[in-house]
Formats: structure tokens, sequence, C-alpha cells
């Protein structure tokens, strides 16, 4: 019960930094996890290689052109775990993605879910859906990072 | 008297088979038990998040070098970091020891301790029962020798390069900083401990210890992370580069969201 | 390398008790152990390989779309462009190329693991002999504090067995060592006498066969078969399959020359390019 209240707590902190930043090369409190934004379109390229994976997708822009979203996934050797491959995905494929955004609002994001055409749905490491077993904890947020003052303030 | 003989030699090698297999098992199992065999597969025991980026912010500082790490934790916290050995793919020094992510491999042949880890990667050498060389060749890894104090392996570092820093978030060290572990494992064998205690007067005003620890996952493998393989501007976009140390030479263009095909090198670089 | 009193000293616990068993219980075989540990050391290439042929000398058999590609790959290189090579950006050259490369490894045998330990941007090929990968996940260690860690301040603490297989704190899991395809591939290997046979796939697309611009597809198979030609001469043959990529197997033999006193040194490929010198030297 104690755990439900506390997981439940810091989901709804969940604002800056989220869940599997140990394991993506940079740092993660660029992306939105508050938010679940979702694309559909046509997957230009998948680029299965370090230190993160990405799916390049074309996404129709509604006036008969087309916008290239980068959505991040993590390392290869981490993703395999979670049923991602290199034949995941390929040009042409069309995907839906949800993805928590960038926070400066450019076309990229790191990815939650991805539901290829055949209705198979892969997660990312960020997922709620994350399924327990291997890979990180499902719902776990970690500690805000602390604070070190400085020893003598900032020369203007 | 032929026959006589040829049985007789298979019954020697059948016997000496059984005799070395079971002398293999004995010693295997003495291997586990030997207090000064380290070999195997381990994870590190803490794989917290902070605990994976910060060595800790309780160092003995210098106040300018409080000053800049309460900067670098601020530009880390907002999404952006210091270009650090780490984040463009390089050795990476303490924190490559300190901080492994995934599974490591200890070997220990002859005269050596070697540890391979796979996240970040790095392989380290340390040279048991040998001095520093009078002229350590600088490197982000530093020359490590090491002897034995009783069951515990202390391992002595120097030779540091100078361009890595302790931890991701970017507690420094200059190339004078002197490290010197004390690895010990657990009675039932599946417990590294090690204390690493940090000199580096030209950031900190005394020495300050650390211990970490990690635990035995026999059969893990050593899978390959090549962090270099796609260098990515988005990827780099988000540093601060303070010098020109990690700026990139190789880069694949993507300009909001829109990948480029081809990785391109500097051309005035080539 | 002689067993001589000092090196028996050095060999430890562990092989001066295998040591001792074997030249007691055998007097007449000898043992595989201390062969194999004559392997122990830094090699470096007699020959650098920079496009590998067959053992008869032989451009390796490619299949027409593989050939188009070599072909291409060759001419960009004459005009200037090796950008179909992601060793240019210190990516790594992968198996087998950093076998064909003139920078040393040095080889560790032990029991059950044969290392390679290539100086070039200090790549590791570790060879995993039996019992050394386990697809079954016992906890070797007690639980540990990990992800799943209530964060400070709440007052919780982690239940017993968080360590859950495949987390990063806890045992591999089922099938966590079947993981992706990587430059270096999965390498297991057994002794059939004074030979290493090395089985290698699980490799990934990216890189190339040799410095030529050979290609290769993720099926690529490789075989080898490691051995000392002499005390300072080690030999490995090859057999490389790729049905993908060529229309039969073929092989090809490299020899490495012992570097007594070698040390292998920290290469970092991406200060050689910042400094205007060659990812791969030629």
């Amino acid at each position: 019960m104690k755990s439900e209240l506390l997981k439940t707590l810091w989901l709804a902190s969940l604002g800056l930094l989220a869940a599997s930043p140990a394991w993506s090369h940079h740092s993660t409190a660029m992306f939105d996890y508050a938010k679940t934004e979702s694309v559909t379109g046509t997957v230009k390229d998948f680029q299965w290689t370090n230190p993160h994976s990405y799916i390049q997708v074309l996404v129709p822009d509604g006036k008969g052109g087309h916008t290239e979203w980068s959505i991040e996934i993590g390392t290869p050797t981490h993703m395999a775990r979670l049923g991602w491959s290199k034949q995941s995905l390929k040009p042409g494929d069309q995907v839906t993605i949800s993805f928590a955004p960038m926070k400066d609002g450019s076309h990229a994001g790191t990815v939650k879910t991805a539901t290829l055409a055949d209705g198979r749905v892969l997660v990312g490491q960020n997922s709620e859906l994350t399924p327990a077993g291997p890979g990180p904890a499902r719902g776990t947020a970690p500690p805000l990072f602390p604070t070190l003052e400085r020893a003598t303030p900032k020369q203007p | 008297m032929r026959l006589a003989s040829r049985i007789g030699t298979r019954r020697l090698v059948a016997s000496v088979a059984g005799l070395l297999l079971a002398q293999a098992s004995i010693s295997a199992a003495s291997a586990a038990n030997d207090p000064r065999n380290f070999e195997g597969t381990w994870h590190r025991a803490d794989n917290s998040f902070t605990s994976l980026f910060i060595l800790g912010i309780d160092l003995p500082y210098k106040p300018e070098t409080q000053n800049h790490v309460s900067d670098y934790l601020e530009w880390f916290k907002e999404g952006r970091s210091k270009a650090s050995a780490h984040l463009t793919c390089r050795p990476t020094g303490v924190q490559g020891v300190t901080a492994t992510k995934e599974a490591v491999l200890f070997l220990q042949p002859p005269g050596q301790l070697i540890m391979i880890s796979q996240e970040d990667r790095e392989v380290r050498h340390v040279y048991l029962d040998q001095s520093h060389p009078k002229n350590v060749k600088p490197t982000y890894s530093g020359h490590s020798i090491g002897h034995w104090d009783g069951d515990t392996l202390v391992v002595d570092t120097i030779g540091y390069n100078g361009k890595g820093q302790l931890d991701e978030i970017g507690n420094p060290n200059s190339d004078q900083l002197h490290v010197v572990e004390r690895w010990s494992k657990s009675a039932d064998g599946n417990t590294l401990t090690a204390e690493f205690t940090f000199t580096d007067p030209v950031y900190y005003t005394k020495s300050f210890t650390k211990t970490r620890q990690w635990r035995r996952t026999s059969g893990a493998r050593i899978a390959d992370y090549d962090c270099g393989e796609n260098p990515r501007t988005d990827d780099f976009a988000y540093l601060h580069f303070v010098n020109d140390w990690f700026k990139p030479v190789c880069v694949r263009e993507v300009k909001n969201g829109a990948a480029a095909d081809k990785v391109v090198c500097d051309a005035a670089t080539k | 390398m002689n067993v001589n009193v000092t090196t028996f000293h050095r060999w430890g616990m562990l092989g001066r008790m295998g040591a001792l068993a074997t030249l007691g219980f055998c007097a007449i075989c000898a043992p595989a152990s201390a062969a194999n540990l004559q392997m122990d050391g830094v090699w470096r290439i007699e020959k650098p390989v920079f496009a590998v042929k067959t053992l008869d000398g032989k451009t390796p058999p490619l299949k027409p779309e593989a050939a188009r590609i070599y072909a291409a790959h060759q001419s960009a290189r004459k005009a200037g462009d090796t950008s179909f090579d992601s060793a240019t950006w210190c990516a790594s050259v992968g198996m087998p190329r950093i076998l064909f490369i003139d920078y040393p490894f040095q080889l560790v045998v032990r029991e059950p693991y044969v290392a390679f330990l290539h100086q070039w941007n200090w790549w590791t090929r570790i060879v995993y002999l039996d019992g050394a990968l386990s697809d079954s996940a016992p906890a070797d260690g007690p639980p540990a504090v990990g992800r799943g860690a209530a964060p400070a301040g709440s007052g919780g603490t982690p239940p017993a067995g968080s360590a859950r297989a495949g987390a990063p704190n806890g045992p591999p899991a089922r099938d966590a060592n079947k993981a992706a395809a990587g430059p270096m591939g999965l390498s297991k290997g057994r002794w059939e006498g004074d030979t290493l046979v090395i089985d290698t796939d699980t490799l990934s697309h990216l890189t190339l066969l040799d410095g030529a611009g050979l290609p290769h597809s993720q099926a690529l198979k490789i075989t080898e078969h490691v051995s000392l030609r002499s005390p300072d001469v080690l030999v490995d043959h090859l057999r490389l399959e790729d049905p993908e990529t060529f229309t039969a197997p073929w092989e090809t033999e490299v020899t490495y020359r012992r570097q007594r006193n070698g040390v292998i040194e920290e290469d970092v490929c991406l200060d050689r390019i910042k400094n205007h010198q060659p990812a791969v030297k030629e």
C-alpha cells in the first residue's frame, strides 16, 4: 500500500528527470517526460547504433509534405532485452510512435512505445509499460539531482 | 604382449583423464575459494541513478573547484553537460572504474589484473609487483600497479593525462591525481569491495575516500558497446565545450530532427 | 615460454595446483594448460592485410550485389571519399578486420575465457569457453541496492530480492546474453589439443571486412583455428561464411610475431584523427 502511494507520488513528481538515464549517453533532462506525444508516419531510416539507436520517421505535415522526426531509443544491447532488433523497423514501414518530446520543441524525442504495422508494440526504456523482468524498473523515478552551493558568488 | 600393453595404456589414459577431471574441479573450487582470485564477471552493486553520475558532492573542494562543480551540476540539471571524455567516447579514467554500468570481467593472468568493462567501454591493466616507470606516459586511464597486502589488493595509479574527470557531472581531476585502491573479496566470494582514496592537490584540499562494491554475476557476457559508432550532431548539441579537446572531427548532421545520410569528417582535419 | 621456477611461482595458486596435479598424475601427457599458456603474450601481425585474399591469393567470391558494393567502395576511396568506411570516424573496425591491421594485441588465456586485448582503440574480444556464459540466472550475490530503491526521504526500503534477473544489479537474465549484434560479435571457443577453435557470429552489419572495403552482412560467421607455429609465431586460420555476401565460404590465414616485453599502450583513435593522423594506419 505504502509502496503504491510512493510510486504515485514519484510519478506525479516526474518533471525533469526520468527512468533509464544512467544508460543513455547524454543527459536525459533535455526530454519532457511529463508529456507524451505521438506521431504516425513512414520510417526513413532505422539507425541501430550506439550510443543510441534512432528511428527517423517521415510524418505527413497535412500540406502534402513531410516533416522528419528523430526518435531516440536506447543502446542496442539494452533494447535487445526489450525485444527490439535491427530488423524491428526498415525504411518504408508504417509506424506509430509515442514519445517524450524535446523541451526545446524540435522534431525529436525519446521513445515510449512503437506500434508496428502488424500491431505489435515495442516498448522503450522510458515506457510505463516496460514489463517486469529484464530492463529498468517500471515506474521508477530517480531522485532529483542534489544542489551544490558555490563557495563564492558568481562575478557579474 | 602388444595387446596387453594396449589395454594397459588405455586404462592408464582413462584413469589419468579421470584424475585430471577431478583435479580440474578441485582447482575450480579452490579458485573460487581463493580470496586473492577476483576472476569472473561482476556488476556494480549500487546502480542508483545518482551514484552512477556523482562520486560525491561532499568532497574537500578548494573554493574555485566548488564553484566549477556547482556550475556543472546546474548545467547537468538543465539538460546540458560539460563535454567530457565519457560523453565523447574516450577512455574515462576514474569514472570507468568507479561507475561501471554493465558487466565487468576481471582476468588475472600471472603478473596482472585486467578489468574489462562493457559500459563505459574500458580496459584496465594493473601490473602486479612492479613499480611505476620513471617517466610515465600520461594517459586517460593512468598507469596502475598493484601488490597484495594480505588478501587485499592495493592498486596505485598515477600518470593521468588531466583530460579526465572523476565522475559524469564533472568533479575534476588534474594530471597530479594519485589514486590508491584497496580491493578485497567477501568470505562467500560474491562481493568485491573497493576503497578508493583520491589525492589531487590541484583541486582538493586533502585526500578523500569513497567505497564501491560489485556483485558476482557468473555467466554474464561483455557485449560490444561502440559509443563512437554514430556521431550525430544532436548528441553534441547539448554539450558545453570548455576547450577544444573533445570537439568532434566527424559528424552526421542532424537539424531539427532531419538526419543526414553520411558522416562527414571535417575536410580541414583530414 | 619455458616453465622455469620463477614462472611457476608467478602462476598463482590455481596454476600451481593444476600444474602440480598434472605433473604428478600424468607424466606422459603434455598438459593442455601449459601449452595453451604459451599463447599468452603480445603479438603483432607479420604482414598487415589491407585487402584480404583467400588462401590461394584471390579476392573472395562475392555475389553480384556485394561485388557492386565493393566496386563502389573502391571508386569512392579513389576519389578521396572514405565515408563508406565507419572506421574513418573511429567506429570499431570490428571482427575480423581488427586481426588484419598493424596494431598489436595481447592474448590472455584463462579458464574459461580467452581475451584478445587489441591496442587499436582499446577494443577487446572475449572468447567464451565452455561454462563462461550462462543462460539461466541463479543469483550469485545477494540482492543489491539498485534502481528500484525508494527515493531518499521516503522511508521505504527495497524489498528483499529486488535485484531482478536482468536488472543491472542482478544476475543476467535468460537470453540476456543473446544480445544485439556488435562489431566484435559473440565468440565461443574450445580447445582441440593445442589449437583454439573459435566460432564468431552476432556481428553488426556496420563494419567492413578489410581496409579495401569488402562488405559483409549480419549473417557472417567466422571460424578460427588459432595455434602456435613456433614459440614466437602465432597462426590464425580463418574460415568466413556469409551466404548473403559470398557465393561460398572461403578461408584465409594470418600470422603474428611475438613481441617479447611488448606492452599494449592506450590508443585513442578520436585523438589521433584530431591530430590529422589516419584512424587506421595502412
